[in-house]
């Protein structure tokens, strides 16, 4: 008996420990989910970009896409334009929600709230690890407002197709987090974030693919016919680009790469920008 | 009394959650295209379909073939009027583009619309549940000899005629090729044929004639097909109008008598 007793007091410090921990990860994430919820402008902008993107830019562009003599193919996708863009207003969403989601790490560096729990005893990696869950959270909740607008983009979802489509929308929601606060370790003013961040988001959203495909059909060389080299290159080189061709796998079945690719990509994304995010917040 | 409701900040955040909300909601009942309005106006629903294409499109007008029949019902269920634009040159000539059917042309392409990705680029499609593909009918329980002859109808479905010949050369059989369903049925009637091949919409016009023989796809590597009705790509309004009153239709049993009629079968 009195071999064990030790152990179970181990135990017991163990379990304490563990939930304190998650205590604090939970009250942090529910302060980041509260937060995003007041917030009016973000909400905003969650619920007008997909009707921007996908009524307004989505229905303006459908007819130079859509069929016009029996046997042509002029677009090589083989779904109508808002159909294609869809998923990728739902990535456009999840990056937005996500960079800017990291700025509550500059109100909390400015108005003392980050030194009061930088003090706790919780770990920095759990306080990192709440800020980034609760940001990824509310920027896979804006991804999914997307959603709503599939009847009218005419893209027949299953329920199966929004439980997968949550999980990648998480994986890339906490990567994209996770490099909102990487860019605000780094800038100091609100001001510098909201242009920074812009410079980041847009660049990022433009070269994935997002608004014009990149033919599965063709070969490297014929690809490079179309579209300039430079080009090519850059969308094949962005993250980006394969969280957007996943999220379009999921929801309309049409792949431009290996479509294991996709969530390889995501969860190296998230784990090596939590990392470098974490070596600053220890830093700072 | 307003002021003070939305002082208090827990419902004014509902409240502007909840306008937006509808508002995304409410972007679904909007237009996201012209082509239903524009067949609408016009008071009449073109359709292209070939010349013939037995059962699907007959020239017969009493029975005009299982398309033409559902879309006639479709069409008069949308206060329209079908408009039949024959193209003599579907099926005839191997490239699609040489029909030169374009959206000024007609609204909805039928008579032999296969449902495939490729076809998907360039149309909406409504599946209507009938496949074609190489068959074989032969009596039940046949087993073939070097000298017994397989009569085989190419015929105008688009089907791989090459992979066919070589599916059946490998299985050691004796090929006789004949010109027409009529020729087929004759020599089989008059015993000349000990088993028949051709595709799928072929056999039906012939199956019910011959009660002892049955029915058998050959390997799905020579092409299987399903087919539809054809939309141009992009017209959402006018498809999902099409299809409500195809499923509606269905949930009544039209379609179902349709096919029978036409002796189809659904796969």
């Amino acid at each position: 008996m009195s071999a064990i007793s030790p152990l179970r007091e181990d135990d017991n410090e163990f379990a304490t420990l563990v939930r304190v921990i998650c205590g604090g990860v939970f009250a942090i994430w529910l302060r980041e989910v509260k937060r995003a919820f007041r917030d009016r402008g973000q909400l905003f902008g969650g619920f007008s970009r997909p009707i921007m993107w996908v009524v307004i830019m989505g229905v303006g562009l459908n007819p130079y896409f859509r069929g016009e003599v029996y046997g042509e193919v002029r677009f090589v996708v083989p779904y109508t334009y808002l159909q294609f863009i869809f998923p990728a207003v739902i990535a456009l969403n999840i990056l937005y929600t996500s960079v800017q989601a990291a700025v509550s790490v500059i109100w909390d560096r400015e108005f003392g709230f980050l030194r009061e729990v930088l003090v706790s005893p919780m770990p920095r990696p759990f306080i990192l690890f709440g800020k980034v869950l609760g940001g990824a959270t509310v920027a896979m909740f804006h991804g999914s407002l997307a959603l709503v607008l599939s009847y009218f983009a005419d893209v027949p979802i299953s329920s199966s197709d929004i439980l997968s489509g949550l999980g990648l929308m998480f994986l890339l929601a906490f990567g994209l987090t996770s490099l909102g606060v990487i860019i605000a370790n780094r800038i100091r003013s609100f001001e510098g974030f909201g242009v920074f961040s812009n410079a980041v988001i847009l660049p990022l959203y433009f070269c994935s693919s997002s608004v014009f495909p990149l033919d599965p059909a063709l070969t490297a060389a014929q690809t490079r016919v179309v579209y300039p080299d430079w080009l090519v290159r850059v969308v094949e080189l962005n993250p980006l680009t394969y969280a957007v061709d996943s999220l379009r796998g999921n929801f309309i079945h049409f792949y431009q790469f290996d479509p294991r690719l996709g969530p390889v990509i995501m969860a190296g994304m998230a784990v090596l920008f939590f990392g470098i995010a974490l070596a600053e917040f220890r830093r700072n | 009394m307003i002021k003070r409701w939305f002082a208090n900040r827990f419902i004014a955040n509902l409240t502007a959650l909840l306008i937006m909300a509808a508002a995304l909601v409410g972007a679904n009942f909007l237009q996201s295209d012209t082509s239903l309005q524009i067949v609408e106006s016009t008071g009449a629903l073109r359709i292209c379909v070939p010349a013939s294409f037995p059962p699907l499109v007959t020239g017969d007008a009493k029975a005009p073939g299982f398309d033409v029949a559902v879309l006639e019902e479709i069409a008069r269920r949308m206060n329209l009027r079908l408009s039949l634009n024959v193209n003599y040159l579907m099926g005839r000539d191997f490239n699609p583009r040489n029909w030169q059917i374009t959206r000024a042309s007609c609204e909805v392409i039928a008579g032999g619309v296969v449902t495939s990705g490729i076809t998907a680029s360039f149309l909406e499609t409504i599946p209507t549940g009938l496949v074609n593909g190489w068959v074989m009918l032969a009596p039940k329980g046949m087993k073939f000899t070097e000298d017994q002859a397989v009569a085989v109808y190419p015929g105008f479905s688009g089907l791989d005629r090459l992979a066919l010949s070589s599916y059946l050369r490998s299985q050691g059989l004796k090929i006789t090729l004949v010109a027409s369903i009529d020729e087929l049925q004759q020599g089989v009637q008059a015993g000349r044929f000990a088993a028949v091949v051709a595709s799928h919409l072929d056999i039906l016009r012939i199956e019910s004639m011959m009660p002892e023989w049955a029915l058998t796809w050959l390997p799905d590597s020579l092409g299987r097909f399903s087919f539809g009705f054809g939309l141009w790509r992009g017209d959402v309004t006018l498809k999902r109008k099409i299809l409500g009153v195809y499923r509606a239709l269905e949930a009544e049993g039209f379609i179902g008598a349709q096919k029978q009629k036409y002796g189809l079968k659904s796969n």
